[in-house]
């Protein structure tokens, strides 16, 4: 069992509500994304999920386990990488395994399929500093995986990185899930992003933050980035969330991340 | 994008600067020799001595002996006294970074005892505890441990909270937590109370000896300048500065082999 169900959660800093009421079931092996202008709480969601941060009320059910506190079998990646900058690529990959009881050298050792799923071969040496953004992300996608998780919650991880770089880590995310899935709840303010890779998209607004909306996505998996662009059902559901979020531009500033995409 | 902070920029002027900072070390160097060496012709020996009877009346005082017989003592010292501080700093910093009560138990005292000059205290201890080795020694041990607590303490409370968070959220114990993020990161911090702390040693080492009197490196200083032998007075002191200089200069290295992910940064 890998779902994820979200009871009725609220989140308050004093008097400012962050979301309100928020029900949520995300299923078995099912890649969600929550979409939703900046403010409207998807991160401090997805944090409370993760156990980093308490809700005020309601509760998170991680495999039908009441949680607050971070699990060993669920991981997440951050929009920042958090890569140990005296690590190289291979001892950040092998962090987690170290956690949980491996030798450095084993560790390196079972890091290894995972930094070639990531495409980063050869770079086992290399120090952070020395790497584009984007391979920093796919050092951070290859630590979490290599604890090989039930459930990877993404914080808008490809959020950094250029807009190529961003597809190209989109195709990569796919082609990995397909090959291993696994549980993914998947924080972004990209429409393009969260069509791509979801099976389901959850929209958000703002003030407080609240789920309005959740759409199935049709499209039949493998996926190709490429094509699903250019089908005609991809416009008509980036209109209709366009349309959801649009709601939310009477505060332009808010749908601010709208545009980076 | 927090871990690309030692990107481009910084790589492209160390490649730039590195000859050019070497002359001009070297070209401040030579303007100090020049500087001194006008200002001893100017005052008269009296007063000050050129550099060449300097290191003349150095070369006499080690073949003598007498160099080594008053080095001798206070190297011991030294090594003692600094060994302590930073054997106590290290650790305790590491601590009082770390466990907020500590801090706050110990951040009042620590800023007090570094406030105050130590060198009014000096008095005090050696009439409390004698004119002996032993108030020698933690003299010099007070004027290293203060800064290598204080650094350190630093060093840790200032590590990259998204990277404690990392910890966290893969479920870390505390000693891990330790190992894979708080030492290396206080690393930079670490050396730098290391510096200063020995550095610090070097001087109440000295000036213990001008206290205290009677033996020790300090006190060579005071016997030649009672002697109005000014070349000789300034031999020792020519060796503390060369001292200080390469103390500081090994430690720059050290850091920078111990730290090679801040690769240009340094």
């Amino acid at each position: 069992m890998s779902n994820v169900s979200i009871e009725n959660l609220s989140k308050n800093y004093g008097a400012l509500s962050v979301f309100d009421q928020i029900n949520l079931n995300v299923g078995d092996n099912e890649f969600v994304s929550i979409l939703g202008p900046s403010g409207c709480g998807k991160t401090t969601l997805l944090r409370i999920v993760a156990g980093l941060e308490q809700a005020t009320e309601g509760r998170v059910l991680v495999a039908d386990e009441e949680t607050h506190k971070p699990r060993p079998d669920m991981t997440l990646v951050f929009q920042n990488f958090r890569l140990l900058p005296w690590r190289t690529v291979e001892d950040n990959v092998g962090y987690g395994l170290r956690l949980r009881g491996r030798s450095r050298g084993e560790a390196r050792a079972e890091a290894q399929p995972f930094i070639k799923m990531v495409g980063l071969e050869g770079r086992e040496q290399k120090y952070p500093y020395q790497l584009s953004g984007g391979m920093q992300q796919r050092v951070g996608l290859a630590r979490a995986l290599a604890i090989q998780p039930k459930i990877l919650l993404m914080d808008e991880p490809f959020g950094a990185l250029d807009a190529q770089t961003r597809e190209l880590m989109q195709d990569e995310l796919l082609r990995i899930w397909l090959a291993n899935r696994k549980t993914v709840m998947f924080v972004t303010h990209s429409i393009d992003e969260a069509i791509v890779l979801s099976d389901r998209v959850i929209i958000m607004q703002t003030n407080p933050g609240r789920i309005v909306e959740d759409i199935r996505i049709p499209f039949e998996r493998p996926r190709n980035s490429a094509e699903i662009r250019n089908d005609p059902r991809f416009a008509k559901l980036r209109a209709e969330m366009w349309g959801l979020l649009r709601q939310e531009a009477i505060a332009p500033d808010m749908v601010g991340g709208v545009s980076g995409e | 994008m927090r871990q690309t902070w030692s990107g481009a920029c910084q790589v492209n002027n160390r490649g730039m600067s590195r000859r050019k900072a070497l002359t001009i070390r070297v070209f401040a160097a030579l303007t100090l020799l020049v500087g001194w060496y006008a200002a001893a012709v100017s005052t008269g020996s009296l007063f000050l001595a050129t550099p060449q009877d300097v290191i003349g009346r150095l070369g006499q005082s080690v073949a003598s002996g007498e160099f080594l017989d008053y080095l001798g003592p206070t190297a011991y010292i030294l090594a003692i006294g600094a060994g302590l501080g930073v054997a106590v700093g290290v650790p305790f910093g590491l601590l009082i970074g770390r466990v907020r009560w500590l801090q706050s138990a110990t951040e009042a005292p620590i800023n007090i005892f570094y406030t105050t000059p130590l060198v009014a205290l000096i008095p005090f201890m050696l009439v409390i505890i004698g004119f002996n080795n032993q108030s020698k020694i933690l003299i010099v041990f007070l004027f290293t441990v203060l800064p290598v607590i204080i650094n350190t303490a630093v060093g840790v409370r200032t590590v990259d909270r998204d990277l404690l968070e990392l910890t966290t959220s893969f479920c870390s114990t505390e000693a891990p937590v330790w190992r894979d993020v708080l030492i290396p990161a206080s690393i930079p911090a670490v050396m730098t109370g290391l510096r200063i702390g020995l550095i610090h040693a070097l001087v109440g080492a000295i000036l213990a000896d001008f206290y205290a009197g009677a033996s020790g490196f300090g006190y060579l200083i005071i016997l030649y300048s009672n002697r109005f032998d000014v070349a000789g007075a300034l031999g020792p002191v020519l060796v503390l500065a060369v001292t200080g200089t390469a103390i500081a200069a090994v430690l720059k290295a050290a850091q920078r082999r111990l730290s090679p992910w801040q690769g240009a940064q340094i």
